[in-house]
């Protein structure tokens, strides 16, 4: 399975892509993204099976991303992972097409259990 | 309603929000925290997170000393070593999720808040007449480390 993590924040890329190595994702190919634009390039490049991105990011923010990929009929599952998860956000992401929002903090468990529930199943 | 009482509300908020951070990124079951009114720590590192509303300026802190800062970014990136970069991404990583929870947790005042850009500073605060501080210290695991809300002494500024 091929993961794209997009955060301006390298901490919190290291964070999930820890959680995902040291769970049955374990072998996925994981990239990696600095905001949405670097993220459009990587995804025009290497299809990923699913996106978590960041809400806030500078250059373009997660849910620019998401709106653009929406405007491209991008079918790749979505997900956000952020310091904000007030209703309106979460009510944003779900218009927007976004799978989930997970707000920060979370447990690696609660992580990968809801990457579980919306993985493309014919992949793992 | 006084200024302490809503910077005391303000606090509590802070402390709910670090205590999860703590607790779940951290994977620290030894947590606590001790109120130390507006003493300002010295010799000290950390980041700082802006939270701005219509009528409301807060900065939310987390500072250590440098063994501190180094500590509290091994635990929650999950990594025996850390390079000073990564342990400054990690602090600034952790005050904006604290700021976040915070921010999650004043949902219902209704105030807009929006969290600004972290920023990692080593130094000396000087407060002057028109900033409020108010400090905690907190023990995370076997790391001290201090949170820290500062905010402008004009009563309105806290929204209640």
């Amino acid at each position: 399975m091929v993961f794209l993590l997009v955060d301006d924040s390298r901490a919190m890329r290291m964070i999930l892509k820890r959680y995902l190595t040291q769970s049955k994702f374990d072998g996925s190919t994981i990239l990696e993204a600095e905001n949405g634009v670097m993220a459009l390039q990587i995804i025009e490049q290497s299809k990923p099976d699913m996106i978590i991105a960041d809400w806030n990011m500078p250059e373009m923010s997660g849910y620019d991303l998401l709106l653009e990929l929406g405007k491209k009929k991008s079918s790749i599952p979505f997900g956000f992972v952020t310091s904000e998860g007030t209703p309106e956000m979460r009510q944003l992401a779900e218009k927007g097409g976004a799978l989930f929002l997970i707000a920060k903090p979370f447990t690696q468990e609660m992580f990968i259990q809801t990457i579980m529930r919306y993985q493309p199943h014919d992949l793992v | 309603m006084t200024l302490s009482n809503t910077l005391d509300h303000w606090m509590d908020m802070l402390h709910a929000s670090a205590q999860d951070c703590a607790q779940t990124m951290l994977a620290c079951s030894n947590w606590s925290v001790r109120p130390m009114g507006s003493l300002l720590p010295e010799g000290m590192a950390g980041a700082y997170v802006p939270l701005v509303g219509e009528e409301l300026k807060l900065q939310i802190g987390i500072v250590a000393d440098s063994e501190g800062c180094t500590a509290l970014a091994k635990d929650f990136l999950g990594t025996p070593e850390v390079s000073e970069a990564d342990m400054v991404d990690a602090l600034n990583e952790i005050a904006n999720m604290i700021a976040g929870g915070v921010k999650n947790r004043a949902f219902d005042r209704q105030i807009g808040l929006k969290i600004g850009l972290p920023l990692f500073l080593e130094g000396y605060i000087h407060i002057t007449n028109s900033v409020v501080i108010e400090t905690s210290e907190i023990r995370v695991g076997n790391t001290a480390a201090f949170l820290m809300l500062i905010h402008s002494s004009n009563e309105s500024s806290l929204a209640d």
